[in-house]
């Protein structure tokens, strides 16, 4: 069962009422964590008994760590519990690759027959691993306290909500809204149900419709012209945005309808005019994980080498966070080009800081619509490399647009409607960037017209969006 | 002795360093620079060298604060003096920014230990006066009245700069340098504050850790 | 060393870090105060505290400041 599927809202209705008929805080957590494996026990059996395991592992290392007698023990248990923490994650995404690349050296055994080709990643596994890590890390340096409860700490690392694609919670938040889950309030039920519309609506009518053109384009660009590619290619980061957008407006929506606040996880990325500021408003979960249990270790590691330190720093944590994102060559050169990206645009920041030229956000003192035309672009050049099959690949279509521009292939309804689509969307959060005073559409104070409004986009989705199946997420692969 | 009194130029700025440095070392073998930034004499010689090339207005290091003598077409004695804040920023500022520019992010960080302690002995001098910050007169070309003639020349250029005649004139020496200070007193500057800094900090960092502040209160006209 | 020293000679080093004379230190300033101080220049600007102080901070250490009044503290209990 995903956030998509047709029994997903009947579900979730009868689960909050149960919910709130509860009164007891024990009696509630239980059932959230009931419901949580339940929901994740219906995608995969197998994929449970994985989750358990991590979750049993990390109860075992915090505990472990918090009643280590002394320092040498306790940097072991952590060193240990990490390693085994990271395994199950290692093992599902990458000993498959790892074993064909070997293979293709050493011949141990037919392509064909691959003895590992029964691995398959489990879906949530890179979420819920960055999750655990990250609660070990800060039980070990004492940011939180060591949660004694396991059945809390399943559930913080099962919540359904996030279990699948994130938002890549902290057991500083999450944990203690466990223990203290707030009475019914319809304002949560309200504010939930405007996020989860809106999130179904990025989701299912914008990345949806944008995404039918996009693959059509991709996985078969022989057939298409250069300026089609290029469309394409210029289409699929508004598609991830509302794609993985969308799924995180879902989640947090229903963690506002249990009163439960997660963080989030795009904050208009589009509109940012540096790199740097992209990275802090674009799966701002999954960079502020990296930023802290990897690029601030390192750029601690590297901090006497001044700048060049940082550039290492920015450079390595980019790169794991490509390979992250899976095992494919096209994900380093995507890291790369990020670490690649924001190497450039620290040394211009440093070296103007150092002339002692006022600070300027925008580097290169122009209207900061360039500057986020200028960011926009580089992203989607990178995002070319995450999308296409392989690197060979995203050449050829790079090639292809330089080579043979032709006319763009527009004659698609699906592309029309996402489009228009697109618009609303990026104009709603134009509106909220530039313009607090909410005078749009949706959010007007008018009510009869909010509610037509609301009712149209409900409509939209219900008819436009592909309902029902069991809808795939990007980032359901990550 | 047949002398001439112009304007540095570009020429000349190997000459105004040493006469900084000079100065700076007051008498003694200590170079503040040296102690301050952790740069050696050769350095400082460097630095010195090109911040008096990019010629930043109305500081110490200024090269157009600089009036130099010359005797056969060699420097011989030169002067330096600036109007504080004529364009609203303290010659410490301006000096401060053009250490900033070309010293290396080590050599500041060195110095912030004594940056406190620096401040302490250090003369807020008021708006729109004029401040002599050196004097120097070459071995051979001493007992001529020439840093007189220097300064005298030199208050003219800066007075007819800012239309004014009357204007307050000041200099800061260390208070070791005692043939300095005669040699002030001589053309009518008085003494009229001191500061001291007894701090162990700064102990083999300054020439002397005490400061005075003299202020010019009557041309002699001998 | 007390508060008022190691302000004195934290002061310079920011100024030289963020490039910007006018900065002014005090316990409650934070690096949302102080324009460029973000997760590039963070780290550059604590080794360069190490360097000057000649004190060593750990990870941790530096994980766990809030504001330049942490930061005084911690600097105060290595001196």
């Amino acid at each position: 069962m995903t956030f998509t599927s047709v029994l997903f809202l009947p579900y979730l209705v009868v689960f909050l009422i149960l919910f709130y008929l509860l009164k007891q805080n024990t009696l509630r957590w239980l059932l959230l964590l009931g419901a949580s494996i339940a929901f994740y026990l219906n995608i995969h059996l197998g994929f449970t008994l994985i989750l358990f395991l991590v979750s049993i592992i990390t109860y075992l290392t915090s505990i472990g760590i918090k009643n280590s007698k002394n320092e040498k023990s306790r940097v072991n248990t952590f060193r240990i519990g990490i390693f085994l923490t990271i395994l199950p994650l290692l093992v599902s995404k990458y000993l498959l690759t790892l074993f064909k690349l070997l293979n293709d050296y050493f011949y141990f055994t037919e392509q064909s027959d691959n003895p590992l080709s029964w691995i398959i990643l489990p879906v949530g596994i890179s979420f819920y691993t960055f999750m655990a890590l990250g609660y070990i890390i800060d039980v070990y340096n004492e940011e939180i306290e060591a949660e004694p409860n396991y059945g809390k700490l399943l559930l913080f690392l099962s919540f359904f909500p996030l279990v699948l694609s994130g938002p890549i919670e902290r057991g500083k938040n999450l944990l203690i809204q466990f223990s203290n889950l707030p009475k019914f309030d319809f304002h949560f039920i309200n504010q939930g149900i405007k996020l989860m519309i809106w999130g179904y609506f990025m989701k299912l009518v914008v990345a949806d419709r944008l995404g039918l053109y996009i693959d059509l384009v991709y996985s078969n660009p022989n057939n298409y012209s250069g300026s089609s590619i290029a469309l394409a290619a210029i289409l699929y980061p508004f598609q991830v945005y509302a794609d993985l957008g969308g799924y995180s407006l879902i989640t947090i929506g229903v963690g506002q309808l249990l009163g439960i606040k997660i963080i989030p996880n795009f904050n208009r990325p589009f509109f940012a005019s540096t790199m740097a500021e992209f990275w802090r408003r674009w799966h701002m979960s999954l960079i502020n994980w990296f930023n802290k249990y990897l690029y601030t270790p390192l750029s601690y590691e590297f901090r006497k080498l001044g700048i060049y330190g940082i550039l290492i720093s920015l450079m390595i944590t980019f790169i794991v966070s490509g390979i992250w994102h899976g095992a494919n060559l096209t994900f380093i050169v995507w890291g790369i080009l990020q670490g690649l990206f924001l190497s450039i645009e620290a040394t211009m920041l440093y070296l103007k800081q150092k002339k002692g030229t006022e600070l300027n956000s925008n580097y290169f003192k122009l209207p900061a619509i360039f500057g986020m035309a200028l960011t926009f672009f580089l992203f989607a050049i990178s995002q070319v490399f995450a999308r296409a099959e392989s690197v060979p690949n995203a050449i050829f279509l790079f090639k292809k647009i330089f080579s043979n521009l032709g006319m763009p292939y527009i004659s698609s309804i699906s592309l029309l409607v996402g489009l228009l689509a697109l618009f609303m969307l990026l104009s709603y959060d134009f509106m909220l960037e530039f313009n607090k005073k909410r005078i749009l559409l949706y959010l007007n104070k008018y009510k009869p017209l909010k509610y037509f409004i609301l009712s149209l986009i409900i409509y939209s989705i219900l008819t436009i969006g592909n309902t029902g199946s069991e809808g795939k997420f990007i980032y359901f692969n990550f | 002795m047949n002398i001439e009194i112009r304007k540095a130029s570009e020429k000349e700025v190997p000459f105004l360093v040493r006469t900084i440095i000079d100065a700076e070392k007051s008498g003694t073998s200590i170079l503040p620079y040296e102690k301050i930034f952790g740069l050696s004499e050769d350095e400082t010689e460097n630095i010195l060298n090109s911040i008096l090339k990019q010629n930043e207005e109305d500081c110490e290091l200024s090269m157009d604060a600089f009036l130099v003598a010359f005797h056969d077409n060699k420097p011989i004695g030169a002067v330096s003096a600036w109007i504080e804040a004529l364009n609203d920023v303290s010659s410490s500022v301006i000096k401060g920014n053009l250490l900033r520019q070309h010293l290396s992010m080590k050599n500041l960080i060195n110095a912030s230990k004594y940056w406190q302690n620096l401040q302490e002995v250090h003369f807020d001098i008021p708006v729109k006066s004029i401040q002599i910050g050196l004097v120097y007169v070459a071995e051979e070309a001493r007992g001529n009245r020439l840093a007189e003639k220097l300064i005298k020349q030199q208050l003219e250029v800066l007075q007819k700069k800012i239309n004014q005649k009357e204007e307050k004139v000041f200099v800061q020496v260390y208070h070791n340098n005692l043939s300095a200070i005669k040699a002030y007193n001589r053309i009518g500057f008085e003494i009229i504050e001191t500061k001291e800094n007894l701090d162990k900090n700064l102990l083999g960092v300054l020439p002397d850790t005490k400061k005075v502040l003299m202020q010019l209160i009557n041309i002699k006209n001998e | 060393m007390n508060k008022t020293e190691v302000i004195s000679q934290l002061t310079p080093i920011f100024q030289i870090v963020f490039n910007n004379p006018e900065i002014q230190i005090s316990e409650n300033l934070t690096a949302n105060d102080v324009k460029g101080w973000n997760s590039l220049t963070h780290m550059i600007l604590m080794s360069n505290i190490e360097e000057s102080f000649k004190i060593k901070f750990s990870l941790r250490e530096i994980n766990k400041m809030q504001n330049v009044g942490d930061l005084i503290s911690l600097i105060e209990s290595k001196k």
